[in-house]
Protein backbone atom coordinates (compact mmCIF):
# COMPACT_ATOMS: atom_id res chain seq x y z
CA UNK A 1 0.00 0.00 0.00
CA UNK A 2 1.74 3.37 -1.10
CA UNK A 3 1.27 6.07 1.12
CA UNK A 4 -1.27 7.53 -0.85
CA UNK A 5 -3.21 5.13 -1.02
CA UNK A 6 -3.08 4.43 2.51
CA UNK A 7 -3.92 8.18 3.12
CA UNK A 8 -6.87 7.82 0.49
CA UNK A 9 -8.64 5.53 2.99
CA UNK A 10 -7.18 6.39 6.24
CA UNK A 11 -6.26 10.39 6.21
CA UNK A 12 -8.86 11.35 8.13
CA UNK A 13 -8.15 9.57 11.45
CA UNK A 14 -4.52 9.97 10.53
CA UNK A 15 -5.19 14.15 10.41
CA UNK A 16 -7.01 13.63 13.10
CA UNK A 17 -4.59 12.59 15.40
CA UNK A 18 -2.00 15.08 14.40
CA UNK A 19 -4.61 17.80 15.43
CA UNK A 20 -4.70 16.23 18.51
CA UNK A 21 -0.78 15.62 18.75
CA UNK A 22 0.08 19.50 17.93
CA UNK A 23 -2.71 20.77 20.20
CA UNK A 24 -1.73 17.89 23.11
CA UNK A 25 1.74 19.42 22.92
CA UNK A 26 0.58 22.45 23.45
CA UNK A 27 -1.21 21.70 26.47
CA UNK A 28 1.53 19.98 27.73
CA UNK A 29 3.86 23.20 27.08
CA UNK A 30 1.30 25.45 29.12
CA UNK A 31 0.61 22.75 31.72
CA UNK A 32 4.73 22.96 32.40
CA UNK A 33 5.23 26.60 32.25
CA UNK A 34 1.98 27.46 34.85
CA UNK A 35 3.95 24.19 37.18
CA UNK A 36 7.31 26.34 36.76
CA UNK A 37 5.40 29.68 37.53
CA UNK A 38 3.78 28.63 40.79
CA UNK A 39 6.97 27.19 41.82
CA UNK A 40 8.48 29.89 41.31
CA UNK A 41 6.13 32.15 42.96
CA UNK A 42 6.27 29.59 46.29
CA UNK A 43 10.05 29.90 46.02
CA UNK A 44 9.75 33.66 46.65
CA UNK A 45 6.77 33.74 48.95
CA UNK A 46 9.20 31.89 51.06
CA UNK A 47 12.19 34.10 51.01
CA UNK A 48 10.31 36.86 52.02
CA UNK B 1 -15.15 32.07 37.95
CA UNK B 2 -12.60 29.32 39.11
CA UNK B 3 -15.93 26.98 38.58
CA UNK B 4 -16.75 28.26 35.46
CA UNK B 5 -13.76 26.89 33.64
CA UNK B 6 -14.45 23.18 34.91
CA UNK B 7 -17.81 23.57 33.36
CA UNK B 8 -16.76 25.21 30.26
CA UNK B 9 -14.11 22.35 30.12
CA UNK B 10 -16.65 19.46 29.82
CA UNK B 11 -19.30 21.23 27.80
CA UNK B 12 -15.97 21.36 25.21
CA UNK B 13 -15.00 17.92 25.49
CA UNK B 14 -18.63 17.26 25.28
CA UNK B 15 -19.17 19.51 22.26
CA UNK B 16 -15.42 17.95 20.52
CA UNK B 17 -16.70 14.36 21.05
CA UNK B 18 -19.71 15.56 19.19
CA UNK B 19 -18.06 17.12 16.54
CA UNK B 20 -16.16 13.95 16.06
CA UNK B 21 -19.27 11.63 15.82
CA UNK B 22 -20.35 13.53 13.48
CA UNK B 23 -17.45 14.26 10.75
CA UNK B 24 -16.71 10.55 11.27
CA UNK B 25 -19.83 8.80 11.38
CA UNK B 26 -22.57 11.15 9.95
CA UNK B 27 -21.79 13.26 7.64
CA UNK B 28 -21.86 11.37 4.75
CA UNK B 29 -19.33 10.43 2.01
CA UNK B 30 -17.84 12.37 -0.73
CA UNK B 31 -19.23 11.48 -4.18
CA UNK B 32 -15.34 12.10 -5.26
CA UNK B 33 -13.03 11.82 -2.56
CA UNK B 34 -14.36 9.47 -0.45
CA UNK B 35 -13.98 9.90 3.41
CA UNK B 36 -10.92 11.74 2.87
CA UNK B 37 -12.55 14.88 2.49
CA UNK B 38 -13.79 14.48 6.23
CA UNK B 39 -10.45 16.43 6.83
CA UNK B 40 -11.99 19.47 6.13
CA UNK B 41 -14.08 18.91 10.02
CA UNK B 42 -10.70 19.72 11.30
CA UNK B 43 -8.66 22.06 8.33
CA UNK B 44 -11.64 24.20 8.17
CA UNK B 45 -12.15 25.18 11.60
CA UNK B 46 -8.99 25.11 12.27
CA UNK B 47 -8.20 28.00 10.06
CA UNK B 48 -11.04 30.07 10.81
CA UNK B 49 -10.16 30.23 14.51
CA UNK B 50 -6.45 31.00 13.37
CA UNK B 51 -8.36 33.49 11.99
CA UNK B 52 -10.43 35.05 14.19
CA UNK B 53 -7.52 34.94 17.08
CA UNK B 54 -4.83 36.59 14.62
CA UNK B 55 -7.83 39.27 14.03
CA UNK B 56 -8.16 39.78 17.75
CA UNK B 57 -5.16 39.88 17.84
CA UNK B 58 -4.07 42.58 15.25
CA UNK B 59 -7.37 44.73 17.52
CA UNK B 60 -5.28 44.42 20.83
CA UNK B 61 -2.40 45.27 18.86
CA UNK B 62 -3.69 48.39 17.33
CA UNK B 63 -5.14 49.20 21.44
CA UNK B 64 -2.09 48.76 22.95
CA UNK B 65 -0.31 50.98 20.45
CA UNK B 66 -2.51 53.67 21.30
CA UNK B 67 -3.37 53.12 25.35
CA UNK B 68 -0.58 51.10 26.40
CA UNK B 69 -2.72 48.59 27.84
CA UNK B 70 -1.09 46.02 29.16
CA UNK B 71 -4.11 43.65 29.22
CA UNK B 72 -4.28 44.30 26.02
CA UNK B 73 -1.01 43.16 25.39
CA UNK B 74 -1.56 40.21 27.07
CA UNK B 75 -4.41 39.51 24.72
CA UNK B 76 -2.22 40.16 21.55
CA UNK B 77 -0.22 37.71 22.88
CA UNK B 78 -2.01 34.84 24.16
CA UNK B 79 -4.20 35.19 21.06
CA UNK B 80 -0.94 35.19 18.46
CA UNK B 81 0.28 31.76 20.44
CA UNK B 82 -2.98 30.11 19.99
CA UNK B 83 -3.45 31.45 16.73
CA UNK B 84 -0.31 29.81 15.56
CA UNK B 85 -1.48 26.77 17.08
CA UNK B 86 -4.50 25.96 15.27
CA UNK B 87 -2.21 27.30 12.17
CA UNK B 88 -0.05 24.51 12.61
CA UNK B 89 -2.78 22.32 12.45
CA UNK B 90 -4.20 23.68 9.36
CA UNK B 91 -0.64 23.52 7.51
CA UNK B 92 -0.54 19.71 8.87
CA UNK B 93 -3.70 18.34 7.95
CA UNK B 94 -3.80 20.39 4.49
CA UNK B 95 -1.14 18.10 3.00
CA UNK B 96 -2.31 14.81 4.45
CA UNK B 97 -5.70 15.80 2.36
CA UNK B 98 -3.90 17.07 -0.73
CA UNK B 99 -1.45 13.77 -1.22
CA UNK B 100 -4.16 11.39 -1.96
CA UNK B 101 -6.37 14.19 -3.40
CA UNK B 102 -3.56 15.95 -5.22
CA UNK B 103 -1.31 13.49 -5.67
CA UNK B 104 1.21 15.85 -4.03
CA UNK B 105 2.04 17.10 -0.66
CA UNK B 106 2.72 20.49 -1.01
CA UNK B 107 1.69 23.11 -4.65
CA UNK B 108 4.95 25.28 -4.62
CA UNK B 109 3.89 28.79 -5.96
CA UNK B 110 0.11 27.82 -5.01
CA UNK B 111 -0.66 31.78 -3.54
CA UNK B 112 -3.02 30.19 -1.39
CA UNK B 113 -0.50 27.82 0.64
CA UNK B 114 2.43 30.15 0.40
CA UNK B 115 0.37 32.94 2.14
CA UNK B 116 -0.58 30.95 4.81
CA UNK B 117 2.61 29.76 5.39
CA UNK B 118 3.91 33.15 5.43
CA UNK B 119 1.49 34.75 7.56
CA UNK B 120 2.52 31.59 10.10
CA UNK B 121 5.69 32.16 9.92
CA UNK B 122 5.01 36.50 10.48
CA UNK B 123 2.81 35.25 13.70
CA UNK B 124 5.65 32.90 14.56
CA UNK B 125 8.39 35.94 14.20
CA UNK B 126 5.71 37.43 16.34
CA UNK B 127 6.19 34.98 19.08
CA UNK B 128 10.12 34.55 18.97
CA UNK B 129 10.23 38.87 19.47
CA UNK B 130 8.17 38.56 22.60
CA UNK B 131 10.25 35.52 24.01
CA UNK B 132 13.48 36.80 23.27
CA UNK B 133 13.91 40.32 23.12
CA UNK B 134 14.66 41.95 26.01
CA UNK B 135 14.09 45.53 25.04
CA UNK B 136 11.91 47.81 26.37
CA UNK B 137 10.12 48.52 23.22
CA UNK B 138 9.67 44.63 22.60
CA UNK B 139 6.06 45.03 23.24
CA UNK B 140 5.55 48.12 20.67
CA UNK B 141 7.63 46.56 18.02
CA UNK B 142 5.74 43.39 18.82
CA UNK B 143 2.61 45.10 18.41
CA UNK B 144 3.72 46.93 15.36
CA UNK B 145 4.91 43.46 13.72
CA UNK B 146 1.21 42.38 14.17
CA UNK B 147 -0.51 45.58 12.63
CA UNK B 148 1.29 44.52 9.39
CA UNK B 149 1.32 40.63 9.75
CA UNK B 150 -2.36 41.38 9.89
CA UNK B 151 -2.06 42.83 6.15
CA UNK B 152 -1.34 39.12 5.26
CA UNK B 153 -4.94 37.60 6.26
CA UNK B 154 -7.03 38.90 3.73
CA UNK B 155 -4.07 38.14 1.18
CA UNK B 156 -4.89 34.56 2.44
CA UNK B 157 -8.82 34.50 2.64
CA UNK B 158 -9.30 36.13 -0.86
CA UNK B 159 -6.49 34.36 -2.71
CA UNK B 160 -8.78 31.81 -3.73
CA UNK B 161 -11.63 34.47 -4.83
CA UNK B 162 -8.77 36.60 -7.16
CA UNK B 163 -5.72 34.03 -8.19
CA UNK B 164 -5.59 30.30 -9.58
CA UNK B 165 -4.96 28.40 -7.49
CA UNK B 166 -5.04 25.05 -6.69
CA UNK B 167 -6.82 24.90 -3.16
CA UNK B 168 -10.43 24.13 -3.15
CA UNK B 169 -12.93 26.93 -3.59
CA UNK B 170 -14.38 28.51 -0.08
CA UNK B 171 -16.70 26.51 1.62
CA UNK B 172 -19.52 29.51 2.37
CA UNK B 173 -20.47 31.13 -0.74
CA UNK B 174 -18.39 29.52 -3.10
CA UNK B 175 -19.84 26.12 -3.88
CA UNK B 176 -22.95 24.06 -3.49
CA UNK B 177 -22.46 21.77 -0.12
CA UNK B 178 -24.29 19.31 0.97
CA UNK B 179 -26.60 21.05 3.96
CA UNK B 180 -25.24 17.90 6.54
CA UNK B 181 -21.90 18.51 5.57
CA UNK B 182 -22.44 22.13 5.95
CA UNK B 183 -24.22 20.96 9.33
CA UNK B 184 -21.36 19.21 10.90
CA UNK B 185 -18.58 21.24 9.39
CA UNK B 186 -20.57 24.34 11.34
CA UNK B 187 -21.01 21.85 15.02
CA UNK B 188 -16.83 21.16 14.34
CA UNK B 189 -16.14 24.84 14.01
CA UNK B 190 -18.37 25.65 17.23
CA UNK B 191 -16.30 22.85 19.37
CA UNK B 192 -13.14 23.90 18.20
CA UNK B 193 -14.21 27.95 18.96
CA UNK B 194 -14.70 26.38 22.92
CA UNK B 195 -11.66 24.44 22.85
CA UNK B 196 -9.83 28.02 21.35
CA UNK B 197 -11.55 29.75 24.21
CA UNK B 198 -10.99 28.16 26.55
CA UNK B 199 -7.46 26.99 25.70
CA UNK B 200 -6.96 31.52 25.67
CA UNK B 201 -8.62 31.60 29.07
CA UNK B 202 -5.76 29.28 30.47
CA UNK B 203 -2.94 30.82 28.88
CA UNK B 204 -4.27 34.42 29.79
CA UNK B 205 -3.95 33.26 33.57
CA UNK B 206 -0.56 31.69 32.83
CA UNK B 207 0.67 35.31 31.36
CA UNK B 208 -0.63 37.29 34.51
CA UNK B 209 0.76 34.38 36.41
CA UNK B 210 4.84 34.65 34.76
CA UNK B 211 4.12 38.95 34.68
CA UNK B 212 3.69 38.49 38.93
CA UNK B 213 6.43 36.67 39.09
CA UNK B 214 8.67 38.71 36.82
CA UNK B 215 7.57 41.66 39.21
CA UNK B 216 8.35 39.99 42.21
CA UNK B 217 11.69 38.73 40.87
CA UNK B 218 12.02 43.02 40.39
CA UNK B 219 10.93 43.68 43.51
CA UNK B 220 13.40 41.29 45.42
CA UNK B 221 16.39 42.55 43.58
CA UNK B 222 15.33 46.13 43.88
CA UNK B 223 14.95 45.44 47.95
CA UNK B 224 18.29 43.46 48.18
CA UNK B 225 19.93 46.55 46.10
CA UNK B 226 18.22 49.32 49.26
CA UNK B 227 15.80 50.49 46.91
CA UNK B 228 12.26 50.79 49.52
CA UNK B 229 10.54 52.51 46.82
CA UNK B 230 7.94 51.28 44.94
CA UNK B 231 8.22 51.73 40.95
CA UNK B 232 6.47 54.33 39.17
CA UNK B 233 5.25 52.07 36.44
CA UNK B 234 4.23 48.39 36.20
CA UNK B 235 7.38 46.35 35.34
CA UNK B 236 6.87 44.66 32.45
CA UNK B 237 8.95 41.70 30.45
CA UNK B 238 11.05 44.25 28.99
CA UNK B 239 11.91 46.31 31.97
CA UNK B 240 13.81 43.52 33.22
Amino acid sequence: MTTQTFLFHYGQYVAYIATWLIHGFYIGILLHRFSRARRELNELEKGK
Amino acid sequence: MKRLFPILSVITAGLLAYALYQALVVAPTDALQGDVYRIIYYHVPSAWTAFLLFLINFVASIVYLFRRSQKADMVALVCAEVGVVFCTVVLVTGPIWARPVWGIWWAPGDIRLTSTLVLWLIYVSYLVLRRFSSSAQTQMLAAALAVFGALDMPLVYFSIWFFRTQHPQPVIGGGSMDPRMLHTLLISWAAFLCFAFLICWARYRLEVLQREVEQAHAMESLVGAGVTAKPSMPLTRGAK
